[in-house]
């Protein structure tokens, strides 16, 4: 200290010694701390935050005093729920401010309760609500509080409110207060709220690297644990205070799992202030510093079931949101975004708005908000991943600024959803993809481990109504005589992703049944294993009854003789919409002329009932009613070369092309050829589903929807598919549903 | 450790160390924590605040806030220490009201550092206090602790729930930057 600065400290002390030295007591100092205290009204008051202080110590004074009547909980904001009642899903904020609960399958179970919040777009004020959900079904929101006079437009006054899932009318639990968290037990409940009482929050308008002496100007929120077991007009509040930090306002909190401690964002002092996430521990008040992350803006975090932490590990140069997880070992080492496990990463997407998980061993995975680059700001789709770092993922809803797991939702509710709709697709880069009917893509259902140009076939699939995806994918371990050869099976992955489970060894071109109880595929007639792209053996029809696993084999006998034909891996079957016939696109003849025969079930006889023009690349084929299929009728490789046709299955003789007895042509755009078809049975099919590729480019493909099978303008519902398939309980209008761009 | 104020005039009451191990009455704890601290509190808020009324509101609030959560003091020493942060807390949020008022105009406040009727410093005395008050919040709450209460760095450290050596820091810098204020004014 220099000899100046000893000579201020003096003058300081002079000074100080001065200026107190005056300062006195009003006379009836006494009196009006006493009246003040005596005084105290025991009721609600949600004008202020002193306001449920003071009537929390005036019942208590009451209670000490012996009127234990007062002291029956009849106060308590929480609402019981009947046990009985579902608690599973999420519950979801939407950019209209409405909390909404969902199922697992992300269907919409009801309105929970209007936030008074509203996304406003290009303004971030004021920041979305924060919400909480207990185990016993009560969903907790901080919401604006309009009548707070506020002085500066970027202060806010909040509230906590309490309202059961069923919804109904709100009320209020902390009349100060913002970003509710409640304990895993239920027992309490966390928040922020202002150090001073009063009523206005700061925005959460805090930077990186500025002046800490800026931030210790702006308010300062102080955590509170308020217990909810007791009635809530008495003494039942902690607060929480973790040296040198000042908490951020609007952040999320959250519990460990065992309840011991509060993680939440948090400003470190020091010559710069860095956001960092920190574990306040709920016993002693102590803070500890667990990640931190460069950039701006709320860190989502979220424990899994065994004390890991997946926090935002979001690189704000890249173009996808990044999930890393500490695992729970790690957490005293404070790691950071760059040196973080990535175990999840959504491409596309510009940043990370929520986490979610329930601890337990059952925890059923992840859920977040991501937010897009193409959505409104602030929001995006809501996006499961499975249990486990490889879990596939889901998207259960979109257009979702925040999202919470309801407490009573188990693995077992997210397993597969009930009803699927939409179709699956087969990418370029060889991943089968659910998208919905408008074509959205709603996650990974498997990578087949195939890409275009690989030496075996590309793989063939079909989805049960229960969303079981069955496909055929290479066996490449197999030792088969040439090289060329190759082994294939079937497997089943729920369509919500998995680990595939094997149905057939030997197998190609799934089909399930119309009524889902049988899965057809084709098979090397003698069982050998190893198949050829091009053939090069005779080929069976199995068809396998799912309930009790017995096969049937229907060996192809077209028109009753017996002449050279093969089924090659991935030509389509087709099902006849009652189940009775399936029809089976071949080679037939020394030619190896590209023909369709269709086989009846009851009587194993099969006859050729058309044949294709050019007998190029592998021949589309779809049920197109009773007695009815789509076939590929395409003639050539030039400009509107490829068609689609309805052929007659019930006329003697094969069709072809040129004499094709029901001249339904459907012409594909451009110089397009054509890869899949898929229809569904019944009379409300949502139409043809079709996939085209450029005649030159066998790398990339569209798929379509042409709402009535009959020449219409198509609609684009997929880029880069090369393959698709309906989910067999598609049957809504979905092909007048408007895609999303118009 | 605000027993150290021995020279306040109505702290000689009867002697009550051996109230700690016992649930403290409420309303009994209120009284004795009055006599014993409500004055120099008041004093302490009033250097941070520069206004004596603003001061005794602050106070009584942190006494208010107090007796609500008397359940949890279970020590005379902590409930002295509540108290004091509790008052460090309200004066923060006084002044941080009062810098909101000062940007935004339609709440004119009169009260600006050192504008209390009631106390008449020297000019000097009142530059320097003003400057302190405008010091960032842990340099002048460090400052009031230090050379008001007289607290030791621990104790100081304690109260704010910072180390030891951030105190000395805080200490440090809050008077090289009050010895540029003092050479800029002569």
């Amino acid at each position: 200290m220099t000899d100046r600065e000893r000579q201020t400290e003096e003058q300081l002390k002079n000074a100080i010694g001065e200026f107190t030295d005056q300062v006195e007591p009003a006379d009836d100092a006494w009196a009006q701390l006493r009246g003040r205290a005596d005084n105290l009204v025991p009721r609600h008051s949600r004008k202020t935050w002193i306001g449920l202080a003071l009537a929390g110590a005036a019942a208590a004074i009451i209670a000490v005093l012996g009127f234990a009547a007062l002291n029956s909980g009849d106060d308590d904001t929480r609402v019981a729920t009947d046990p009985g009642d579902d608690m599973t899903g999420f519950v979801a904020l939407t950019l209209d401010g409405q909390l909404r609960r969902y199922a697992p399958d992300g269907s919409d179970r009801g309105l929970i309760a209007e936030t008074g919040w509203q996304y406003d777009e290009g303004d971030d004020f004021p920041p979305p609500p924060d919400f909480s959900v207990s185990s016993g079904g009560t969903v907790y929101f901080a919401r604006p509080v309009p009548d707070s006079s506020c002085a500066v437009d970027a202060q806010l006054g909040s509230e906590i409110v309490s309202v059961p899932l069923e919804g109904g009318d709100p009320e209020v639990v902390v009349p100060v207060g913002t970003a509710p968290a409640v304990s895993p037990d239920g027992s309490s409940l966390a928040y922020l709220t202002t150090d001073s009482r009063q009523q206005c929050f700061d925005l959460p308008e805090l930077t990186p690297g500025i002046d800490p002496s800026e931030v210790r100007t702006a308010t300062s929120p102080v955590l509170e644990i308020k217990d909810l077991d007791r009635p809530s007009n008495l003494d039942s509040v902690d607060i929480v205070t973790a040296g040198e930090r000042s908490f951020a306002t609007g952040d999320p909190l959250v519990w460990s799992p065992d309840g011991s401690a509060i993680v939440l964002n948090a400003f470190v002092g020091g010559e710069k202030i860095t956001p960092h996430i920190v574990l306040v521990d709920v016993a002693t008040g102590s803070g500890r510093d667990l990640y931190t992350r460069s950039g701006l803006g709320t860190t989502p975090f979220a424990f899994d079931g065994e004390n890991n932490i997946f926090v935002d590990a979001t690189d704000f140069e890249g173009s996808s949101v990044r999930i890393g997880l500490i695992p729970a070992d790690d957490v005293e080492q404070a790691p950071n975004a760059a040196s973080v496990t990535v175990v999840h990463e959504v491409p596309a997407a510009e940043s990370l708005r929520a986490l979610s998980t329930l601890p337990g061993e059952n925890a059923p995975g992840l859920l977040t908000v991501v937010e897009k680059n193409a959505s409104p700001q602030g929001a995006g789709p809501v996006i499961y991943f499975g249990p486990g770092q490889d879990g596939a993922q889901r998207t259960l809803a979109t257009d979702m600024v925040d999202a919470a797991w309801i407490p009573g939702t188990t693995a077992a509710d997210l397993v597969a959803p009930t009803v699927s709709t939409g179709f699956v697709g087969l990418t370029g880069e060889g991943e089968l993809r659910h998208y919905g009917a408008s074509g959205e893509d709603l996650g990974l259902v498997a990578d087949t481990g195939w890409k275009p140009g690989s030496d075996f076939a590309q793989p063939t699939f079909s989805v049960a109504r229960d969303g079981t995806v069955y496909f055929s994918r290479a066996v490449t371990d197999l030792e088969c005589p040439r090289s060329d050869q190759f082994g294939s099976e079937i497997v089943s992955v729920p369509i919500n992703g998995g680990e595939p489970d094997v149905v057939a060894p030997v197998g190609s071109a799934p089909a399930i049944s119309p009524d889902g109880s049988q899965l057809a595929f084709s098979m090397t007639g003698d069982e050998k294993q190893c198949y050829r792209n091009d053939g090069g053996d005779t080929s069976v029809v199995v068809v396998r009854d799912l309930g009790s696993s017995e096969s049937r084999k229907v060996t192809i006998h077209p028109d009753n003789e017996l002449p050279e034909l093969v089924i090659p891996p991935g030509y389509p079957l087709a099902w006849s919409p009652d189940g009775s016939e399936i029809a089976v696109s071949l080679l037939l003849g020394k030619e190896q002329q590209a023909a369709v025969a269709v086989a009846d079930l009851d009587n194993f006889s099969a006859r050729t009932v058309f044949m294709f023009g050019t007998g190029d690349g592998t021949p589309a084929l779809a049920s197109a009613g009773e007695k009815q299929l789509f076939v590929d009728a395409s003639r050539g490789t030039g400009e509107g070369a490829g068609w689609i046709g309805i052929t007659d299955t019930d006329v003697p003789g094969p069709a072809t092309v040129d004499t094709m007895r029901v001249p339904q042509f459907i012409g594909l755009p451009g110089a397009q050829r054509l890869l899949t078809l898929s229809t569904l049975p019944g009379e409300n099919a949502p139409g043809l589903l079709v996939t085209t590729a450029p005649v030159l480019d066998s790398q990339s493909g569209t798929a379509s929807v042409y709402s009535d099978g009959q020449e219409s303008a198509p609609r684009v519902v997929a880029e880069n598919v090369l393959a698709a398939v309906w989910i067999s309980g598609t049957t809504d209008d979905v092909s007048s549903a408007p895609a999303p761009w118009e | 450790m605000i027993g150290t104020m021995t020279s306040d005039p109505q702290t000689g009451g009867p002697a009550r160390g051996g109230s700690a191990a016992v649930p403290l009455d409420r309303d009994q704890l209120l009284s004795e924590l009055y006599q014993e601290h409500y004055r120099s509190l008041v004093r302490l808020a009033a250097l941070l605040l520069g206004q004596r009324e603003a001061a005794e509101d602050v106070v009584q609030e942190a006494f208010l806030e107090l007796y609500r959560n008397t359940d949890r003091i279970t020590k005379r020493s902590s409930a002295d220490a509540y108290l004091r942060s509790i008052v460090l807390n309200l004066a923060r949020s006084r002044m941080r009201r009062r810098l909101v008022a000062r940007k935004h105009p339609p709440a004119p406040q009169p009260d600006v550092a050192g504008a209390d009727a009631g106390i008449a410093v020297s000019e000097d005395s009142a530059e320097l206090l003003a400057a302190m008050r405008a010091l960032p919040r842990r340099q002048r709450e460090c400052l009031a602790l230090r050379f008001y209460e007289e607290l030791t760095e621990d104790e100081t450290g304690d109260t704010l729930e910072i180390s030891r050596s951030s105190v000395k820091t805080h200490v440090r810098r809050g008077l090289a930057t009050l010895t540029e204020k003092l050479e800029a004014l002569r």
